[in-house]
């Protein structure tokens, strides 16, 4: 069985890429949110995995959305994607509950790697 | 990783001339009280009490064969190293610096030595032996040493 | 991967969020309380910020991220002219990159001034939230070192799983270097905790071993909690040192009567002796046990030592000390204590800042000094850490050239490792200028030769603008014995008192079977010349286990306390020898391996053995 991803990020490009990474990596994204909001509703309506997830985003960040999901399933496996320079932020979602983290820009292998291993250690 | 220069302490060793790199010599001090060390190679001069650690002492003299003379201004050349060691020699003349050009690396001349030689410095009409002192110390350096030196006190005997 | 096909998508989304930040602003400074304009403001410069970095383009991310900063801190400081300014300004300037990118020199001069505002602000102000897992006042009963996996790109982030792993196992204490360093990441691949926690060693470990790219993890006990004191009174370091020479006269005197029992026979009495032995060495062991010293004894005059010299210094300090209830060798706690006071110093004149130059880069006025004892399994480790400037490899480098000690091209090349090492040479100094502290007394190389003779190592690691933290690493046994100095061969060697077996003249040698041998009772014990030497007026009955040999020697000397010292290169390969020691004239003896010895003629040889 596929490992199921959920990805949200605002810009269409971002998901574009990752949707690419991700699915020549063998994984099957299940869904794609570009507000916080969105993948709060995403989450619960198609239940991944794993959920990529952008840090600023409109209407809700990532952040909340993190902290919704994590009340909503506690055991969610999210990954926050950031850009060098907000670790602060970061730091914030994983005190939420995110389990890791990957940098922008994105390098392949890189994110697979990040997704194989958290799946990994909570399976 | 060569440098135009060398800098060297250049020692007496009988009649000849030799020489170290600055860059391995942590300090050079006076011939003091030396402990015997029974049973060590005879190459091993002793032990001294270098501020409160044990330092081991080897006598270049009996390293290179030489008969043994105990000449009034010898010295402790003590290496940089983990393990601090000391070399006595017979004195410690100057520090001089060479360039590249006043130095010959041959190849053949010194047989089994040459792995410790690590060239001829010239200058004017002096010939200073440069040795490679941490390479000198190498157990399989001195085991070929020796080897080298029983041949040769055999080939006397003969 | 291929960005040129993204290139006009970008251009398309990055043109969409220009004109989006335009508005905004102008909206934003006609009504400035527009909490959420502020948020969409932000959205838009992190968006292009990542989108820039993506396609590679570094000016334009690098001008988003200070963007990004300033926005920030419009959200937490609320909405000044003097930031809408700034504001606009950078919008500006990010659509003339986007449209022409040919704007360096504005770009540059743009990015100065942001930085010059930045840096005279300091980062008063916003409490990090690393410094927010610190539970300050606490004593800690941990500490232990983590290893961030190499390559790792955000270090504080894994420091920050770390940190808030542990405090919800029990109260962090305090890190090296600081939390607000481990945030900026001024910290190589590991970092030192302090914690408390009644969770086991292992617990805390297995806990940290499974977070995400973490290495490597030690943890060291520093304090047993809750152990309670038993009951002690004050003895003077004189009777102590009686008590151990009326012990060692005692095993000579068993020795003798050990002898005239032989001598006549006297089995009942040679049984009373060996209960005798027992005891003897058990006092031994005993006395050995109450010159065991807790650090706090010296540890207990440095806070006064470190007050007086910042006072001097015009510096302020806020020392802090852990473990002084670590016992130690009273010998080894005399010999640490002077390079004890020369890190401190060091710490204070060369580590510490001025209180005006700390405000400057941001750091809290008053510096930090922490005097910490860990035990280990084999041993002790002292540390003495601050949260100064650091040791500025390169002016180490630049010194250790001028010296003439490496060439530039070697000291250029010369990892950070070596480059610290260098510190340790005879008479090496960092200091700009000398002080009336630091300029006397013993240099790094003292220290590092002090406790290599008492038989560990001295480590060193820094951080720029970080803080330095030096550990002398102590071994936990000390290496004193009370030990027979005899001369063998006219060179003075040591026997362990607990292995002289008896003393007897020469004249009781006898030979058998071509051996020579001494008789004790039934037992014949072979005697050698250990060095192949002429003979001397005693033997010296060795004995280890079962084992017992005879070795002639010349002289007996006494019975003295000594401090075993280790042999090195070809000294140290010969089994003979266990160590030396350093006589009270400075000259060197030999320790005798009494195991070697022993075993060497493969045992006693004696008759009646079995």
């Amino acid at each position: 069985m596929s490992i199921r991803v959920l990805i949200a990020d605002d810009a269409a490009f971002m998901r574009n890429m990752l949707r690419k990474i991700l699915t020549q990596a063998g994984y099957e994204v299940v869904g794609e949110a570009s507000t916080g909001t969105e993948a709060v509703e995403k989450y619960k309506e198609v239940r991944p995995h794993v959920v990529t997830m952008d840090i600023v985003m409109p209407e809700k960040d990532g952040i909340e959305a993190v902290r919704e999901i994590i009340e909503f399933d506690p055991n969610a496996v999210i990954i926050m994607c950031s850009a060098l320079g907000q670790q602060s932020m970061i730091i914030e979602a994983i005190q939420a509950g995110a389990k890791d983290y990957i940098i922008k820009p994105f390098q392949p292998n890189k994110v697979v790697e990040t997704i194989k291993k958290v799946v990994h250690r909570t399976s | 990783m060569q440098e135009d220069e060398l800098k060297l302490v250049v020692f007496r060793l009988g009649d000849e001339e030799y020489a170290a790199e600055v860059s391995q010599v942590r300090e050079i001090i006076r011939m003091e009280k030396i402990t015997r060390l029974p049973r060590a190679p005879e190459f091993v001069e002793g032990i001294i009490n270098l501020r409160g650690q044990l330092t081991t002492v080897i006598s270049l003299r009996r390293l290179f064969g030489l008969p043994e003379e105990q000449m009034p201004g010898r010295r402790i050349i003590v290496l940089d190293q983990e393990e601090p060691t000391g070399i006595v020699v017979d004195s410690v003349t100057e520090v001089l610096s060479l360039s590249r050009e006043e130095v010959d690396t041959p190849e053949h001349v010194f047989g089994a030595d040459t792995r410790f030689i690590k060239g001829v410095g010239k200058r004017e009409d002096r010939l200073i032996i440069i040795l490679d002192l941490s390479r000198v110390l190498k157990p399989e350096e001195v085991e070929g040493l020796q080897e080298v030196r029983e041949l040769v006190a055999q080939e006397v005997r003969e | 991967m291929n960005t040129q096909k993204y290139m006009a998508m970008f251009l398309e989304e990055a043109e969409e969020h220009l004109q989006n930040l335009g508005r905004l602003l102008v909206e934003l400074e006609a009504e400035p309380d527009r909490g959420e304009a502020l948020q969409e403001v932000f959205r838009s410069v992190h968006t292009l910020k990542g989108l820039a970095s993506t396609m590679g383009l570094e000016k334009i991310a690098t001008l988003t991220h200070r963007l990004e900063n300033l926005v920030e801190e419009m959200k937490r400081e609320g909405i000044k002219q003097e930031l809408m300014d700034l504001l606009f300004e950078g919008v500006d300037l990010l659509e003339e990159m986007l449209r022409s990118g040919e704007v360096d020199a504005e770009l540059d001069a743009f990015l100065g001034r942001l930085q010059g505002r930045e840096a005279g602000e300091g980062r008063g102000g916003r409490r990090s939230p690393f410094r927010e897992l610190i539970s300050g006042g606490i004593r800690p009963n941990y500490e232990l070192r983590v290893w961030i996996e190499e390559g790792e790109v955000l270090k504080s982030v894994r420091a920050f799983t770390v940190l808030k792993c542990l405090s919800g196992m029990g109260y962090i204490t305090g890190t090296f270097p600081e939390p607000e360093r481990l945030e900026e990441e001024s910290f190589d691949r590991s970092f030192v905790v302090r914690l408390r926690s009644r969770r086991s060693m292992q617990e805390i470990r297995e806990a940290v071993e499974g977070l995400p790219e973490i290495e490597r993890v030690e943890v060291r006990e520093v304090e047993r909690s809750g152990e309670r004191r038993s009951q002690s009174i004050r003895v003077s370091t004189s009777t102590l040192d009686a008590l151990m020479n009326i012990t060692g006269e005692l095993i000579i005197n068993r020795s003798v009567l050990e002898d005239i029992a032989r001598r006549h026979g006297l089995e009942e009495l040679q049984d009373a002796l060996d209960m005798t032995r027992r005891l003897t060495s058990e006092l031994q062991f005993v006395v050995m046990k109450a010159r065991m010293v807790p650090l706090g004894y010296i540890f207990s005059s440095f806070p006064r030592m470190v007050r007086e010299a910042a006072r001097r210094e015009g510096k302020e300090v806020e020392f802090a000390i852990y473990g002084g209830e670590i016992e130690l060798d009273r010998a080894v706690i005399d010999e640490i204590v002077e390079p004890l006071v020369h890190i401190l110093r060091n710490a204070i004149s060369h580590g510490i800042e001025t209180p005006e130059e700390r405000e400057r880069a941001g750091k809290p006025r008053r510096g930090r000094i922490t005097l910490s004892a860990v035990k280990e399994r084999d041993g002790v480790v002292i540390s003495v850490e601050d949260d100064g400037r650091g040791i500025q490899l390169d002016r180490v480098r630049e010194e250790a050239v001028r010296r003439g000690l490496v060439g530039r091209e070697k000291a250029e090349a010369m990892s950070r490792e070596e480059v610290l090492k260098l510190l340790f040479l005879p008479g090496f100094s960092t200091a700009g200028r000398v002080t009336e502290l630091s300029g006397r007394g013993v240099g790094l190389d003292a220290v590092k030769g002090t406790v290599e003779a008492l038989g560990g190592h001295v480590e060193v690691e820094t951080t720029p603008g970080g803080g330095t933290r030096v550990s002398l690493h102590l071994p936990l046994t000390m290496a004193i014995l009370q030990a027979m100095l005899v001369r063998v061969d006219g060179i003075v060697c040591g026997v362990p008192i607990a292995n002289v077996a008896r003393v007897l003249e020469s004249s009781s040698i006898i030979t058998l079977h071509r051996r020579r041998v001494v008789r004790l009772g039934e037992d014949y014990v072979p005697v050698e010349n250990l060095f192949g030497g002429n003979g001397g007026r005693y033997v010296l009955v060795l004995e280890k286990g079962s084992m017992r040999r005879g070795i002639v020697v010349e002289e007996v000397l006494g019975i003295q306390e000594v401090v075993l010292k280790p042999l090195s290169g070809e000294a140290a390969k010969l089994r003979e020898f266990s160590g030396g020691t350093i006589l009270g004239n400075g000259e060197v003896a030999l320790m005798l391996d009494v195991g070697s010895i022993v075993g060497l003629g493969g045992g006693s040889g004696s008759a009646g053995d079995e």
